[in-house]
């Protein structure tokens, strides 16, 4: 188990490079700047300002130090070699928006916030999906299945800035039970936390459903019914763990999405989350604000992903013996 | 067997709670909400440094920190003292005399050396500061603790009202060179304004807390500005009573709002206006370019696709500042006919010898405008027009690079002042964009910057008048403002900068914000 994860820690690594490269490049690719605004900046006080910030320095390539032969200068000096050995160092350097603040001081500001709210998301969309789906399968067929069915489906199918602005109208403006927007209580992050769960708890419930339905006339099911246990522990103790497999496949990308900050929610209830740096770093042409966004949520994909693997084959035996055992033994043989 | 499945047990508790734990932790209800004035800032300020900030969010925060030598009355928007309790003009320059024991928000005393070195560091490249052209031209000098001189070619002219601009706030050498680019944290940020800076939580919201030290009462407590993106939030904040004053109402809601008495409605000073490229076909010739200019129905913009009340603009300048009276257009404006004989005089000859014509805009708001404007050059002038949208970066270093032929525009009044505007369009100026370079334009703004009172703004209507018969802008409309002012908040001016006077505030008791009024 150890040795799978090292071997993954060190694919995420190179998957992280990867990332770096290809979103700074595309940034570099994109027009425009920083600096281009309504109000035009100087020229000379332009070149200053671009200056301190090692934007006056090639992207990838010195070509003149290159055409020197000087080779490490031409690659050395690139605001990309600075970009990377920033990275490696955690720090993701200065914005290019909020003059005098850190990259790192603007992602750290916004990460807790849409990890609190993210998380406490996929807590209530686990707590009702979870039993709806299982109760629905159970019961397939039924009058609740097909409840479930027909209110997950619209849940599933409705865009979120509508049930987030729906919800907004009828509980925060019209009945003023809530707050509308910010984060000042508890009760503040009530209808975002409704608004991000109840898609995912739709989901969460459909796939519960159709996974649970499957594996209940999967043979090694069918057997221990035939060894006269109860329905309660056949499904508890045998059928329930390898149907969970699926949704634990989801819910890998799905809490990395959420843990992130999902812009739409955090811009309708002015959550000071990270969801808005993806889109206004782009907008704005705050490269290190956006790279940073981008390899913070590229490593909780990853770290997600991971944990989303170890935990499928906690579930299911047969995982174990066809995902994690191979690798090891072929590297055993070496 | 037992010990793993309490462990099991435990573990899942502590996955369970551990959200909900990390949720109290970000929350923190901003403490005394009652005396303290909530207001709606806009986006997250770019800076606090007076020296660097152009937005309004920003200024507005600036005015409440800060203070110049002078300040603009919010009724009348003429400078009037400030810092400076006195000044002498002669022809070379003026000279402030600061008023006596005035102090920092640390206790340190604040001296003319201050203002100096304030203005140094917004001249210093280095600086980055976007003012450095609102300096040049102008020398200065602490004469002696309390009295600072200003000489040179542009200390004449509109010097006062330019003076009211953040990059002439007095800056303490101390706090930048302890701190450098982080001196504007809470904490470091010395400032000498009725308030000093508490609390500065990045996208949330910014702490503002009387300063004792201040040279006049001031009214209120302390002051949270909220960060806020998007104008149907702050009027959600608003409206259930979680804001005081919002800046910002959705367009779509002004009818509805309309005869509130906590609804302030009036013109502001800034200009939606077309840029042309006087570089590119058709719009080399002055002829196409006053037949653009002329096709335009303004009067259908305002009522059908912007709709919160904005004033036609026959100038670029917006009426109401001092004295000035805009110079005079192409007459009548909107003019189909006048428009089509235009073009038909333009070397051209009209519609059909014109190039293919791009109409650059970004945003859904610049077009939805866009689209009435291709619509009325079809119709008036037989001209098919293509829109170009852009991504607003990319738009504005197309038009910077003047790679375009008509653009969207705008500009808003840093100062109240005709040549805040018109000197945009000077032939060295880097805001201008359109190529168009004029030497007696650039002539009748520099005598007018020489002289004085009513023959100071004689000229700028002149050169205005050059300007719009040379037509490389079409001016649409000026801007409208919509603010709410919850009925707790007393001595609120609403003024056609949307500034807030600061030390006029006070707070009655009684429900916050808007509060759920019927």
């Amino acid at each position: 188990m150890i040795r799978l994860l090292l071997a993954r820690l060190r694919a995420a690594l190179v998957t992280v490079l990867l990332i770096a490269t290809a979103s700074f490049a595309l940034l570099k690719v994109a027009p425009g700047g920083p600096f281009d605004t309504e109000r035009a900046l100087p020229e000379a006080v332009r070149r200053e300002v671009e200056a301190s910030y090692g934007l006056d320095r090639p992207a990838f390539v010195d070509r003149r130090a290159l055409a020197e032969g000087r080779i490490a200068a031409a690659f050395g000096g690139t605001q990309y070699a600075g970009y990377l050995r920033r990275v490696v160092r955690l720090d993701l350097g200065p914005s290019l928006r909020y003059r005098g603040r850190s990259v790192n001081e603007v992602l750290a500001a916004g990460a807790p916030v849409s990890a609190a709210l993210g998380l406490v998301a996929l807590e209530v969309a686990l707590l009702l999906g979870l039993p709806l789906g299982i109760f629905a399968a159970l019961r397939a067929g039924g009058r609740f299945d097909r409840g479930v069915r027909a209110g997950t489906s619209v849940l599933v199918a409705v865009p979120n800035f509508l049930l987030a602005t729906g919800l907004l109208a009828v509980l925060g403006l019209g009945l003023g039970w809530l707050p509308v927007a910010g984060i000042g209580t508890p009760r503040h992050l009530l209808l975002p936390v409704i608004a991000l769960a109840l898609p995912y708890a739709a989901t969460i419930a459909r796939l519960v459903r159709a996974s649970l339905l499957e594996t209940l006339y999967l043979d090694f099911v069918r057997a221990a019914r035939a060894r006269g246990l109860t329905e309660t522990a056949v499904v508890v103790r045998h059928a329930l763990r390898p149907a969970l497999v699926p949704v634990v496949a989801y819910l890998g990308p799905a809490a990395a999405g959420l843990a992130t900050g999902s812009l739409v929610i955090e811009s309708i209830f002015n959550i000071p989350g990270m969801g808005a740096h993806f889109v206004n770093g782009a907008l704005n042409r705050d490269y290190g604000v956006i790279l940073g966004a981008v390899l913070v949520y590229s490593a909780v994909l990853l770290a997600c992903n991971a944990i989303a693997d170890v935990a499928a084959a906690a579930l299911d035996p047969r995982l174990r013996a066809a995902g994690a055992g191979r690798p090891e033994r072929e590297e055993d043989g070496r | 067997m037992l010990a793993r499945r309490a462990l099991s047990a435990l573990l899942a508790l502590a996955a369970l709670a551990a959200p909900p734990w990390l949720a109290a932790r970000v929350c923190d209800a901003p403490a005394g909400r009652g005396r303290a004035l909530v207001y709606v800032s806009g986006p997250e300020p770019e800076t606090l440094d007076p020296a660097l900030a152009t937005g309004l969010p920003e200024v507005r925060l600036l005015t409440a920190l800060f203070e110049g030598l002078v300040a603009l009355d919010p009724r009348t928007l003429e400078p009037r003292p400030a810092a400076a309790e006195a000044w002498d003009a002669d022809p070379d320059g003026v000279t402030f005399r600061l008023r006596e024991g005035l102090r920092f928000g640390d206790g340190s005393p604040l001296a003319a050396a201050d203002f100096a070195y304030a203005f140094d560091r917004v001249r210093e490249p280095r600086t980055g500061s976007p003012w450095a052209e609102a300096v040049s031209g102008l020398e200065w000098r602490a004469l002696d603790p309390r009295t600072l001189r200003i000489a040179g070619p542009r200390a004449r002219g509109d010097l006062l009202a330019r003076l009211t601009l953040p990059c002439f706030y007095p800056v303490a050498r101390g706090a930048v060179e302890a701190h450098g680019e982080r001196w504007t944290r809470p904490g470091s940020l010395v400032s000498n304004g009725p308030f000093r800076l508490a609390a500065w939580e990045i996208n949330r919201r910014i702490g503002l807390e009387r300063n004792p030290h201040f040279r006049a009462p001031v009214g209120i407590e302390a002051v949270v500005a909220l960060t806020v993106d998007g104008p149907s939030v702050g009027f959600n904040l608003y409206a259930t009573g979680a804001a005081d004053i919002v800046h910002s109402v959705p367009a779509a809601l002004l009818p509805d709002l309309a005869g509130r008495a906590d609804l302030h409605t009036g013109p502001l000073l800034a200009t939606y206006f077309l840029r042309m490229n006087v570089g590119r076909p058709p719009f080399d010739d002055p002829h196409a370019r006053r037949a653009f200019a002329l096709a335009i129905d303004r009067e259908a913009i305002v009522r059908h696709v912007t709709r919160s009340g904005e004033p036609v603009a026959r100038s670029l300048c917006p009426p109401g500042m001092g004295g000035y009276e805009p110079g005079g257009g192409p007459a009548g404006w909107f003019d189909p006919a006048e428009a089509r004989r235009e073009l038909e005089a333009s070397r051209y000859g009209g519609a059909r010898g014109l190039p293919e014509v791009e109409y650059l805009y970004e945003g859904a708001a610049n077009g939805r405008i866009g689209e009435v404007l291709q619509d009325q050059w079809l119709r008036h002038l037989g001209v098919r027009v293509r829109l170009r949208p852009m991504e607003r970066k990319v738009a504005f270093a197309t038009v910077r690079a003047r790679e375009y032929q008509i653009a969207w525009s705008s500009w808003v009044a840093d100062y109240p002042d005709a040549a805040n505007f018109l000197e945009v369009f000077e032939s060295g100026s880097g805001n201008n964009r359109t190529g168009y370079a004029d030497p007696e334009y650039d002539a009748l703004l520099e005598r007018a910057r020489r002289a004085k009172g009513d023959d100071r703004l004689g000229r700028l209507a002149e050169a205005e008048a050059l300007l719009l018969e040379a037509a490389p802008i079409a001016p649409i409309y000026h801007y409208a403002r919509g603010v709410l002012v919850s009925p707790r908040v007393r001595g609120f001016v609403s003024n056609p900068l949307n500034r807030i006077d600061w030390t006029a505030l006070e707070l009655a008791p009684g429900p916050a914000g808007g509060a759920r009024s019927p």
